[in-house]
């Protein structure tokens, strides 16, 4: 796909279907996600995401890489199927890092607002968000548990 | 068939080894112990060793049972052995250098007993490490190893017998073959550490389970049933038995020829039996079940012993057909006794539970058939010295022990299937409630009351009340004066409904409290308990400051007040509809709700309230929503379910109009074009709760509906209600999976099709609808076993182990009826297209239809059977790779309708794929 081209309803749902939260929506279901997501690019060295800001979206990469880092530190890369920001909508949270594009990228953007009606008028998108969410807990609690015994 | 455990080949391969060495002990007891003890005492005395087997065998069965409690079943299994390779070497020494013949008498006493005792340890052995399916279908070959182990024993024993040059010596080789036996349980156990290192520890069992003890065991029915079912078999062989060497005895006059016919019937007997446990037992019970395994052998057996009967009869009984009957029955007997019966009874284990099943099965081999073999040597006993063993009393005992075993078979099938459910299922334990007995509980009840937690206060009076305390309602008017302004409301709640009238008079006293919270209780406590003389107190309260206290007058003036009160407050309810403040209209809308006294004259102002721009008036007029007086409102609060916030009222106010209430659902699910599925979903959901049968059948009509996440919530629905009514057919739940079943191979057969196209969107696309196919299913088979039963298969698959899946399967496949079976291939997990559509149609190509076809018949979906628009948006995307194709297909599709596309999805793609056509073209 070339970079000036928009994307359709239904490519912007296989974006979507790669990341975690919505890998076991149905398609016909991520839809509405779809239609209420933007479409938004950033060059090599754009800052998507400044920490400490307060903005209420995520975003989903669907083409590109980006860079998670808290000044000189690097967290992580992050690329195609992965999320950043997502506690911003969540939990309404400062942006807890930076995220700097390390190449052109394609993103999603989904809004708090819309997406949390999303949520109230689908039950299974709000049934997979927290099916994530526990999947964190439990893999967080894994972590906790091998530490623990290590 | 579930993916079967790892390793299941080898786990055969040890298990039939070591019932193969099983044969061969059993078969080098046998021969020198019959020959010995027949030379020495004669046959006469044949009934006493049975009767002496069941002694022995009581103990060994407690001994075991012990023994299961402290080790693992592979670890007793060994120690047996040796014990018993001890045994043998002594009873060889001992018979060949002190020709000590009473030995032959104490190795027929043990025989009997070792044969089922050594079964035990293979069939543990197994049960430990066979899924429940794979053990139906290779238990057959493990028993072969068995007939298989004699049948070589019985063969080389004659040239054994003329290498080492007497019976006795035959002791030492099957002392050395047990020690063989030795080391393969300790091979099988070191390759399967995990499996077969777990024993029954008291500690081990949950609290729920029964410890495995005698006692225990015998309180569990389906256990007992297991246990008569082996009793009655062993007793019947032991008979059959009987009869075939006493037709022998009689007809074979001298020693060679009698000989020579216990050679070739053992022959014969063994050889069938390999030969059906190899090729047919396995097949059989795969494709009849568990019922077919249980009753085979009692009714061919039953059959055969009639015919024998009636052969004697005819014939007399020194006739040749009345021994060939005989002797046939006996091989039928031991063939099917391998090669169903036992294959049946280590599944029916299965269903035992897991604290539980080792000792049963120790108890069951080692005590219910040495017993069953005493009560024969008694019945023999009897019946030689009463009427005689040449007429026809012992096969009319047979008869009545056949008969017996045939009802217990159907009683043990039954209880398998129960059983098995039981095991599918967590226990939990009942929460025990708190009974007032003495001073101490009720100090603490009265802690709970004074407590500031609202919940311990609630539970406080609930136990009072459950209870029948006499100082309940001394405790509640002493609540009512409460400083806590919840407290009384509780109280007040409570006194309305054990004593009316004390709780209208303290009311009273109430209404003029300074807390609006206290006054707003007063008056719900009046509208339930007051009187017409109350009215014009609580009229005055209309025009209260509080919000909560004018609301609660209101419901007290609707069923209170006199025709004036009604006009009064009528005409606050037609001015605060008007009022430019939402809150007031919102307050307006439930003094409605809370006087349906009023609904006759309030259609409009509902009406008006029901389109009011914010969805909180909406949401609040839809509780005075009144039926019948407000029917022309319907069409507007079935819209009303399309809102976040009115779609919860709105449900309600449909449950609250029943079946007129189903008549303007039956109007949404029916209608065509732009309803929203989440409507008619809403929908469906208010007809579950109005419940009638009037709904049951309005869904029923609706279960095709067109759009299949709507027909998985209309399927729900069903289930739910056939659980509080019986009026559902069960044939609903059958012909909604042979649906299923049918769509699944049409979307299966497509993404087989479609494998080597590039278009992964369509591809999960499909495969989403095949999991809404699975969803479907789910539904359809809880409207027939009820939803406890699939719930709990829906977790056995999503257990990672497949022995956790192949009960579930075990479970689906006893209990569907056969046209829903092939449905279990729908469910089944971690299946590849290929697979599940082979399991369905028998088929997983090549098919006749080419990729292109397949995709244009998803785009187009002329004949309305894909019946999603997700699916056709896909299918023009991977057609929009192939140029040619998209260019017919857009000439094609150039109107799509609302009724096709509702979400617009299809109309959407279609139109980028014509823009970026025509931009690649400039």
């Amino acid at each position: 796909m070339s970079a000036s081209d928009e994307l359709l309803t239904i490519e912007r749902v296989a974006a979507l279907q790669r990341v975690g939260m919505f890998a076991a929506v149905p398609g016909h279901t991520l839809v509405a996600v779809a239609r209420v997501a933007e479409e938004v690019r950033f060059g090599p060295g754009a800052t998507v995401m400044e920490r400490g800001a307060i903005e209420d979206w995520l975003y989903v990469v669907v083409e590109g890489a980006l860079r998670v880092h808290v000044g000189d530190r690097v967290l992580v890369d992050r690329g195609p199927g992965d999320v950043v920001g997502e506690l911003a909508v969540i939990a309404l949270a400062a942006r807890s890092a930076t995220v700097t594009a390390i190449e052109p990228c394609l993103l999603l953007r989904l809004r708090r607002k819309p997406f949390e009606e999303l949520l109230d008028e689908r039950p299974g998108i709000a049934r997979a968000v927290i099916a994530e969410l526990v999947g964190r807990l439990q893999d967080l609690a894994d972590q906790d548990a091998k530490r623990t015994h290590t | 068939m579930t993916t079967p455990v790892s390793g299941t080949r080898r786990r055969v391969v040890l298990l039939t080894a070591q019932a193969a060495a099983l044969g061969l002990v059993i078969a080098w007891i046998t021969v020198p112990a019959n020959t010995i003890f027949l030379e020495t005492y004669g046959s006469g005395l044949l009934p006493v060793t049975y009767i002496l087997a069941a002694g022995a065998g009581a103990g060994a069965s407690v001994m075991l049972a012990r023994a299961l409690r402290r080790q693992p079943l592979a670890i007793v299994a060994m120690r047996v052995m040796i014990a018993a390779s001890i045994v043998l070497a002594a009873a060889w020494l001992m018979l060949w250098l002190a020709d000590a013949a009473w030995m032959s008498f104490a190795l027929l006493v043990i025989l009997p007993i070792t044969i089922p005792v050594g079964f035990m340890f293979v069939i543990g052995q197994a049960g430990a490490l066979l899924d429940v399916r794979s053990l139906k279908v290779m238990y057959p070959r493990v028993i072969a190893g068995f007939a298989a182990g004699f049948t070589v024993g019985g063969l080389a024993g004659a040239p054994l017998l003329a290498t080492l040059g007497g019976p006795e010596h035959l002791l030492s080789t099957a002392a050395a073959t047990a020690v063989v036996l030795v080391a393969l349980v300790l091979v099988t156990m070191r390759a399967f550490p995990r499996e077969l290192s777990t024993f029954e520890t008291p500690e081990a069992s949950d609290n729920t389970a029964v410890r495995p003890s005698l006692r225990s065991l015998l309180s569990n029915r389906y256990v007992v049933l297991i246990m008569v079912f082996q009793a009655l078999s062993a007793l019947e062989s032991q008979l059959l038995d009987f009869l075939v060497y006493d037709h022998a005895g009689r007809r074979y006059t001298n020693t060679t020829d009698l000989a020579a016919f216990v050679g070739r019937f053992s022959a014969i007997a063994y050889g069938a039996d390999i030969l059906f446990l190899i090729l047919v037992a396995g097949l059989l019970i795969g494709r009849f079940g568990l019922r077919f395994g249980l009753l085979a052998n009692p009714l061919l057996v039953l059959t055969l012993v009639g015919a024998s009967i009636a052969g004697s009869i005819l014939q007399g009984s020194l006739s040749t057909v009345a021994f060939l009957l005989v002797v046939g029955t006996r091989v039928c007997d031991m063939v099917l006794a391998d090669g169903t019966t036992r294959t049946s009874v280590g599944a029916a284990y299965q269903a035992v539970p897991a604290a539980q099943r080792t000792a049963a099965q120790a108890v069951v081999e080692s005590l219910a058939v040495p017993l069953a073999v005493g009560v024969s040597g008694v019945v023999l006993l009897v019946v030689r010295a009463t009427v005689g063993s040449e007429g026809l009393a012992i096969p009319v005992i047979v008869v009545a022990v056949l008969v017996c075993w045939t009802v217990c078979a159907l009683g043990v099938y039954r209880g398998y299937r129960v059983n098995l459910l039981d095991a599918l299922r967590h226990r939990q334990l009942d929460p025990s409630d708190i009974v007032i007995d003495n001073a101490e509980t009720l100090v603490v009840v009265e802690a709970l009351l004074s407590s500031g937690d609202q919940r311990d206060v609630r539970l406080g009076l609930a136990t009072l009340q459950r209870s029948g305390h006499p100082t309940f309602i001394e405790h509640l008017e002493r609540m009512v004066a409460s400083p806590r302004a919840s407290d009384t409301a509780m109280a007040f709640d409570l006194l309305a409904e054990v004593d009316p009238s004390r709780a209208n008079a303290l009311a009273r006293e109430k209404l003029a409290d300074d807390r609006p919270d206290v006054r707003a209780a007063a008056l719900r406590t009046i509208s339930a308990a007051g009187t017409g003389s109350d009215a014009d107190q609580v009229a005055a309260l209309l025009l209260d400051d509080d919000h909560h206290v004018r609301l609660a007058a209101a419901g007290a003036v609707g069923r209170l007040g006199d025709l004036d009160a009604h006009r009064r407050l009528a005409e606050i309810v037609e001015s605060g509809s008007r009022h430019p403040e939402a809150q007031r209209r919102i307050e307006a809308a439930s003094m409605l709700a809370a006087a349906p006294v009023l609904a006759a004259t309030s259609g409009t102002i509902v009406g008006v309230l029901l389109v009011d721009d914010d969805p909180l008036v909406a949401a609040a007029a839809l509780g005075a929503v009144a039926w019948p007086e407000h029917a022309h409102l319907e069409a507007t609060v079935v819209a009303l379910l399309d809102g976040r916030v009115t779609a919860s009222t709105a449900i309600d106010a449909l449950v609250r109009a029943g079946d007129t209430g189903v008549a303007a659902i039956d109007r949404c699910l029916g209608a065509e074009g732009a309803t929203d599925p989440r409507r008619q979903e809403l929908a469906v959901r208010a007809a579950r709760d109005i419940g009638t049968n009037e709904a049951t059948r309005m869904l029923v009509r609706h279960l095709g509906h067109r759009d299949r996440d709507v027909g998985l919530t209309i399927v729900n629905a069903l289930r739910d209600m056939a659980e509080a009514e019986s009026t559902i057919a069960a044939t609903i739940g059958v012909d909604v999976v042979s649906a299923e079943v049918e769509h699944a191979v049409r979307l299966l057969r497509a993404i087989v099709v479609l494998e080597d196209v590039s278009c992964p969107e369509l591809r999960r696309a499909l495969s989403d609808e095949v999991e809404l196919s699975r969803l479907r299913v789910l539904a359809a088979l809880s409207i027939q076993h009820g939803r406890e039963a699939i719930d709990r298969v829906s977790f056995q698959f999503a257990q990672r182990d497949p022995r956790q899946h192949a009960i579930a399967i075990e479970w689906l496949e006893i209990s569907l009826v056969p046209r829903s079976r092939p449905a279990v291939a729908i469910l089944e997990p971690d299946l590849s297209a290929h697979e599940r559509l082979r399991r369905l149609a028998k088929a997983d190509g090549p098919f006749a239809v080419t990729p292109a076809a397949q995709l244009t018949d998803l785009a187009l979906d002329q004949e309305r059977i894909w019946r999603r628009p997700w699916l056709r948006a896909c299918a023009l995307l991977a057609l929009s790779r192939d140029r040619s194709a998209l260019a017919h297909l857009l000439d094609q599709l150039t109107v799509v309708t609302h009724d096709d596309d509702p979400d617009g999805i299809v109309g959407e793609t279609l139109e980028a794929l014509r823009r970026r056509s025509l931009a690649e073209h400039a």
